[in-house]
């Protein structure tokens, strides 16, 4: 639109609302929560509390089951829904424990153990999970590997965990 | 394992999300963490030494870690009202036992960072009965 034709009265208001938006930002107040958000709005931040959530979990949960203790219900709901909150911002916690390692994981391999029971390689424990912001992995997962002990284990492990079927302890 | 579960939550992301976090996320996680803290709190009290309280331990750390950045959450359910305090009350109960207004629950608790309220409480409080205040016959 070519400026002749600019309503005076309009365009003073433009102006006007303009001033008063830079007037804000620049404002102290809006300075200081801006600084304070910056605080808490790096990636560090996120992968802290992200991990610390997540150590959380471990702990509430029976392990390898996914599920939580009987006693924690409660607790571990609440916890849940904290985890959504995360997802809605793209953020992603992955904990691998249980699947087949690759060398082609971007994992941290912290160390590897001998394991009974297993025809391949396996992700034994994970130390730290992996995070996700959106698609990029802002932190990669640390993990314990498990190797197979002996050659005998590698008929009949389970073809989805790589483990061997464990015998109940009553039998 | 914890596959199926975290193949589910995939499902539910949308990729094209540009994660941002804001105050409102904050107080989100923050209020979240409250009721995880409470909850558990409760549930250990109910059912004493468990293996699952190396959990507590792990979310002390977690919610120290965020008073340090000056992300602190206030719960003053137990202490005297004040009409100043940056709280919103829900409702108020007419209690025979008070002398003055107490706060007798708190439904979210105040969140600050850094000493600025992100998110205002919102409680429950107590007032001491009229009748009480009515001289005896």
């Amino acid at each position: 639109m070519p400026i002749d034709n600019v309503d005076s009265v309009k365009f003073n208001d433009l102006i006007q609302s303009l001033d008063s938006m830079v007037a804000n930002l620049a404002s102290p107040e809006f300075q200081t929560q801006l600084k304070n958000l910056s605080a808490v709005n790096d990636e560090a931040f996120i992968t802290d509390l992200a991990t610390r959530l997540w150590r959380v979990r471990q702990n509430l949960e029976k392990p390898g089951s996914g599920e939580p203790f009987d006693e924690v219900q409660r607790g571990y709901r609440h916890l849940e829904r904290l985890f959504s909150h995360l997802e809605e911002l793209g953020i992603r916690v992955m904990d691998r424990t249980g699947e087949f390692y690759d060398a082609g994981m971007a994992l941290k391999v912290v160390s590897s153990e001998p394991m009974d029971g297993i025809g391949r390689v396996v992700i034994k424990e994970t130390i730290e999970p992996a995070i996700y912001r959106g698609t990029r992995l802002i932190q990669p997962s640390q993990v314990v590997i498990g190797v197979p002990l002996s050659k005998e284990s590698e008929t009949g492990p389970n073809r989805k965990t790589g483990l061997m079927p464990t015998k109940d302890k009553n039998d | 394992m914890n596959r199926p579960r975290e193949v589910n939550r995939l499902s539910r992301i949308k990729k094209s999300v540009s994660p941002h976090i804001d105050l409102d996320f904050l107080a989100e996680i923050a209020i979240g963490l409250w009721r995880v803290e409470r909850s558990l709190k409760r549930e250990f009290n109910e059912m004493g030494d468990l293996e699952t309280k190396r959990s507590w331990k792990h979310l002390q750390r977690l919610l120290a870690a965020l008073n340090n950045k000056g992300l602190v959450i206030q719960d003053k359910t137990g202490e005297t009202y004040d009409e100043g305090m940056a709280l919103r009350v829900i409702s108020a109960e007419e209690r025979e036992d008070l002398e003055q207004n107490l706060i007798i629950e708190t439904i979210t608790p105040t969140i600050f960072l850094r000493e600025n309220i992100i998110r205002a409480g919102e409680v429950v409080i107590g007032k001491p009965s009229e009748k009480k205040a009515e001289p005896p016959n």
